[in-house]
């Protein structure tokens, strides 16, 4: 029987063969009339409807609950890390910003140093009027990258 | 050996109220895995506190070493975290948890070569014997409030292969239906059954052997 819901890639064959004894279909039908018998008085003690002394102490102490070795803490633990692992740390969201200033700087430098005349097309840009439109689309990005969170970023847990 | 009420192992008719309450879980457990993906705050957390029981009764029951069931335990809900977008909310999601930590606890079997059936073969030859005094009604009021004759049973079900251990776990305390066990196991349901059943004979035979009763005979103590 294949679940429906099977995460597949991270699930083995199961590593250990089993029996071919064990892994026919179904063993039902090799229970004859007392095996059903005494299947039948096994469940009524499971379910307190029956069976006797025997097999409502052996229902009853399969019944009791084991003890759960977890830490009490061991879900908000857990959740702790999962979001950790979600959320780039701030450190290096301000290393990897500081990397990129860096970066367009040592650009910048490197263009200007060769090809001079870079610079006085850059300064001409710079002082032209607003109505050549990039400096209203520079400012229309920033205000969408203000108001927009990022898409990397994690709602933050309180 | 037919179904049973309380465990029903066909899948439920569909349009009565069973299927309503079944469609409502799924559609709760979709909400849950779908929050925990997105990152709302506390559904993950919620999420592990749910099943954190479940994942621990299947890794315990197979690999007995505490510390390394807390391992595996842990290492079952990163494994679920990472792949929750493969959780289609087709399955209960504690079918499918559960079926994450099984396979987990196989794979940390497997790396420690350990044989998940091997010792249910080795009493094969005793199954004769368990069904001949089975058949038997065995009177232990007397002993039932007897503490050492529960600690024998209880070593008993320790001393069960995983497999079947952890079968009636899932079956006696989580009270799962034998059609989900199938699910999280991958075992036939009538194999589950078949597993249920002789480890259910052995003990009872343990059970008989405590009480000083021999295990080989079919006669019930005389009067």
């Amino acid at each position: 029987m294949t679940p429906p819901d099977t995460p597949r890639s991270p699930m083995p064959a199961p590593p250990v063969p089993v029996q071919p004894a064990q892994t026919s279909p179904d063993q039902t039908a090799s229970m004859n009339e007392r095996d059903e018998a005494l299947w039948q008085r096994q469940e009524a003690a499971r379910l307190g409807l029956g069976g006797d002394a025997a097999d409502r102490q052996i229902a009853q102490a399969l019944a009791q609950p084991l003890p759960v070795g977890l830490p009490p803490d061991f879900a908000a633990r857990l959740a702790r890390e999962v979001a950790l692992q979600r959320a780039p740390s701030p450190a290096f969201e301000w290393t990897l910003a500081g990397l990129a200033v860096a970066l367009l700087a040592l650009a910048a430098g490197v263009v200007l140093h060769l090809d001079p005349e870079l610079a006085t097309g850059a300064t001409t840009a710079l002082a032209a009027p607003a109505g050549n439109g990039w400096l209203l689309w520079l400012a229309v990005a920033l205000a969408a990258a203000a108001i927009r969170p990022s898409p990397i970023r994690p709602p933050r847990h309180p | 050996m037919s179904d049973d009420p309380a465990h029903p192992q066909g899948p439920a008719p569909t349009g009565g109220p069973a299927q309503a309450v079944l469609d409502s879980d799924l559609a709760t457990d979709r909400a849950l895995a779908d929050a925990a993906r997105a990152g709302m705050p506390g559904a993950f957390e919620r999420l592990v506190r749910t099943h954190q029981r479940l994942v621990w009764h299947v890794v315990q029951r197979l690999v007995r070493d505490t510390e390394d069931t807390r391992e595996l335990c842990q290492e079952t809900f990163l494994q679920v975290h990472r792949h929750l977008h493969q959780y289609r909310g087709e399955s209960r999601l504690a079918t499918w948890i559960g079926r994450v930590a099984y396979h987990r606890a196989l794979r940390h079997l497997e790396r420690k070569r350990l044989d998940l059936v091997a010792l249910a073969d080795e009493g094969d030859d005793d199954t004769e014997a368990w069904l001949a005094q089975a058949a038997d009604p065995l009177d232990l009021e007397a002993q039932v409030a007897d503490a050492q004759l529960q600690r024998h049973l209880q070593a008993a079900i320790e001393a069960l292969p995983p497999l079947p251990r952890l079968l009636l776990t899932l079956y006696h305390l989580e009270e799962l239906p034998i059609a989900e066990i199938a699910q999280i196991t991958g075992v036939a349901a009538g194999t589950i059954k078949s597993h249920l059943f002789r480890a259910r004979l052995r003990l009872r035979a343990t059970l008989a052997q405590a009480a000083g009763r021999p295990a080989d005979s079919a006669t019930p103590p005389e009067e």
